[in-house]
């Protein structure tokens, strides 16, 4: 019991310390010039899109957000590479006034995570902001007790779990092949990449929906209430 | 070949790996894995053939550059550290294979379940954590430093506990420690940003000034990665995460994942911070380092548990490894950053074959217990041959990868008058010794009459790779020239490494 305290104690003031170093060292920046923030406004006729968010996101640093999609399939598989709790969760008929209320909502919300997703390419929004939209959708259906459609497929399943990243990188082949000048990947002009853009947020949108309802579930096969053992994908 | 996108294939190759055999029905995971294995250390051997060829290589992604794109940028550091995955993922990749196939026939269906599961992930998910650890060697931008690293971070959490039971909670601390690891770096990412303006590293290099600001980004980085690497007093995650893991996983672990963070420091030593805001922190640094390579030896020579005690060895060499931020700056020319380089590389062969080693012979007894290991080696000969030459490069005895490194290492403290790295050098090369001896002097000792213990047959597969491995660093002290003139490409260590080439 004493070393836990210790323990404790140490890692409270070593945060403490780091934390009194990090303000002091951010009180005292210079901010320097140009910063990217203002390259980048420089470069956003060659982007394809207007939204500064979304350029960086998806074009000028699109190598960032296909990892970041990535880290949300590797949770995703870690999770369901668990053995699904034994403990079997005590589902109850639905609240009538969930069932109402959850229920007239639902469609909005599709709505909602659907513009969400096209917003992206002029003003805040884009395929993070409507995967999480799209995946409380799918968490919210759950707890009324309702069928997510098509995830009882274990072969959908396993596709919209890898898609996002695959369109991410179709598109960085297409750009590596279409570029004049050298190879690099997802070298293509602000024409192409409006389109490309678009089928990345799509995909994307659908991988990251997925996913986040995947964590909800935890392994449960089937992702709906009723269903116990059987094979994860 | 000087167009063609091979650093970012090096990447891709594993990940669409991985990606691809998550697609495919269980019973062929292996199958997949191994063939996805073998594409992506061909793709990587390439890339490294190529820098030592046409020297190094630099990517714009879309085109872009810096500072509003990612670059990858490839000198012989990064190619000497893809090539020890290439070669470390590759052995374990096919002792992997042998590894998780070895069932149980006892045809009880929910083990098998369980066993078919851990196998199906294990591959695909080892297949992006060598993806990752291919990006975090390629890349030349701080974020997509942090966001590699948390892949690799997510991906050995998820590999430690398909071991499941006991496993579990050293996963668990191991998620945490990583998370928090992770975040501190990015706090640092945050502060630099806010004053020079750009992510990339070289720019980044260019433009920071010593003072507050810099000093408090280098120190919740250095805590952060060092937290990761798990530099004593940071080792406490270690052990159990390591040795409860299956042996698989343990060798990728300590052979490369702890590596990625070293990897990240000696970056940020060389290239971004200041000499004057990097070098007090530097010798607390090689302080520590000294302090853990008694402490781990120590600890390890007082193990009850194989894989524990290899475990702790892990904590000693990772203090070797951290020697180089007190050496590198100090000694002349590159001879201190040469000498963590070829560390790292000569320990990661002869931890991996140490660990496979290991999990072979817990394969063959039963358990781990070493005391109750006593006169098995003659019939286990080829693992404990493989743990031996591994123990070799540990201990520093010529010839091995480990001798090589040891030798710069001593010279360049001898150089710089630090009488204190050589007698810690010496005393850890004995300390070394008297635990790998241990288990060998036990394992060849006469089988005791009554109740000898019982072996159960394995897959010459699991010996044979650990074999490999174990040959490996020992060649690494026979072939020294090579990977050292690899070091050399683009001179990553020298002032010239911020031009290097002009494309």
């Amino acid at each position: 019991m004493r070393t836990r305290h210790i323990f404790e104690y140490g890692v409270a003031l070593a945060s403490l310390g780091l934390g009194g170093l990090v303000a002091a060292g951010a009180l005292r920046r210079r901010s320097l010039e140009p910063a990217a923030g203002d390259v980048v406004q420089g470069l956003l006729e060659q982007s394809g899109v207007s939204s500064v968010v979304t350029a960086v996101l998806l074009n000028f640093r699109a190598y960032d957000t296909m990892l970041e999609v990535v880290v949300l399939v590797v949770a995703f598989w870690g999770a369901w590479s668990l053995h699904p709790t034994e403990a079997r969760v005590h589902w109850r008929p639905s609240d009538p006034i969930l069932m109402r209320t959850v229920g007239g909502m639902l469609p909005v919300l599709w709505l909602l995570g659907i513009y969400l997703l096209w917003a992206g390419t002029s003003r805040p929004g884009g395929e993070f902001a409507s995967g999480a939209v799209l995946g409380a959708c799918g968490v919210l259906t759950l707890l009324i007790g309702e069928r997510v459609p098509a995830t009882q497929f274990r072969p959908a399943r396993k596709v919209v779990v890898v898609v996002g990243v695959v369109v991410f990188m179709v598109a960085g082949v297409a750009g590596a092949l279409s570029a004049q000048g050298g190879s690099e990947v997802w070298s293509y002009t602000a024409g192409e990449a409006r389109g490309w853009i678009l089928a990345i947020e799509v995909a994307g949108a659908a991988t990251i929906a997925f996913v986040l309802l995947g964590l909800f579930s935890g392994g449960r096969e089937g992702l709906d209430v009723e269903s116990g053992g059987g094979e994860a994908p | 070949m000087r167009g063609l996108p091979l650093i970012s294939a090096s990447i891709w190759v594993p990940l669409l790996g991985a990606l691809f055999v998550s697609l495919w029905p269980r019973r062929y995971a292996a199958r997949c894995g191994i063939g996805a294995s073998i594409a992506s250390a061909a793709a990587a051997l390439l890339l490294v053939v190529a820098v030592a060829l046409s020297g190094p290589r630099r990517e714009r992604l879309g085109g872009w550059g810096a500072p509003a794109g990612i670059e990858l940028w490839i000198d012989g550091f990064s190619a000497l550290m893809i090539a020890m995955t290439a070669v470390v993922g590759g052995v374990v990749s096919v002792y992997a294979l042998a590894y998780f196939r070895a069932k149980d026939s006892s045809g009880d269906p929910q083990r098998q379940e369980v066993e078919g599961r851990r196998e199906a992930y294990f591959w695909r998910i080892w297949l992006l954590v060598w993806a990752a650890i291919n990006g975090v060697f390629a890349s030349a931008d701080l974020f997509n430093l942090y966001v590699t690293l948390e892949v690799v971070g997510l991906g050995a959490v998820s590999l430690v506990a398909l071991a499941g039971g006991r496993a579990l909670p050293a996963a668990m601390r191991y998620l945490f420690v990583t998370l928090s690891g992770s975040l501190l770096y990015l706090l640092g990412v945050v502060l630099i940003y806010s004053e020079v303006g750009t992510l990339a590293l070289f720019q980044a290099g260019e433009s920071l000034i010593a003072g507050t600001l810099a000093q408090a980004a280098l120190v919740v980085m250095v805590v952060g990665l060092a937290l990761k690497t798990a530099l004593f007093p940071l080792h406490f995650w270690l052990p159990p995460a390591h040795a409860d893991a299956p042996a698989a996983v343990s060798a990728l672990l300590s052979a490369l994942v702890i590596k990625v963070t070293f990897y990240i420091l000696v970056r940020l030593w060389v290239v971004v911070f200041p000499a004057s805001v990097s070098q007090p922190v530097g010798e607390a640094l090689m302080l520590l380092g000294l302090i853990a390579v008694i402490w781990g030896s120590w600890r390890a020579l007082r193990q009850q548990r194989l894989k524990m005690l290899v475990a702790y060895s892990t904590v000693a060499q990772v203090g070797y490894l951290f020697l180089v931020f007190g050496l590198g700056p100090r000694a002349d020319g590159s001879a201190g950053w040469q000498a963590g380089a070829y560390f790292a590389i000569s320990h990661a062969c002869a931890k991996g074959a140490m660990f496979l080693a290991a999990g072979a012979i817990a394969r063959a007894v039963g358990h781990d217990q070493i005391e109750e290991m006593r006169g098995v080696g003659a019939r286990l000969a080829l693992p404990f041959f493989a743990f031996g030459l591994g123990g070799i490069s540990l201990m520093g005895l010529p010839p091995s990868g480990g001798y090589v490194s040891k030798w710069l290492f001593i010279t360049s403290a001898a150089a710089t008058g630090d009488v204190i790295v050589v007698i810690a050098v010496a005393l850890g090369g004995l300390l070394a010794a008297a635990y790998v001896f241990r288990v060998l002097a036990l394992a060849f000792e006469r089988a005791p009459r009554e109740g000898a213990p019982s072996l159960r047959p394995i897959p010459a597969t699991l010996g044979w790779s650990a074999l490999v491995l174990g040959a490996v660093a020992v060649a690494l002290g026979l072939a020294a020239g090579a990977p050292l003139a690899l070091l050399e490409v683009g001179l990553p260590f020298g002032q010239s490494l911020a031009e290097g080439v002009t494309p």
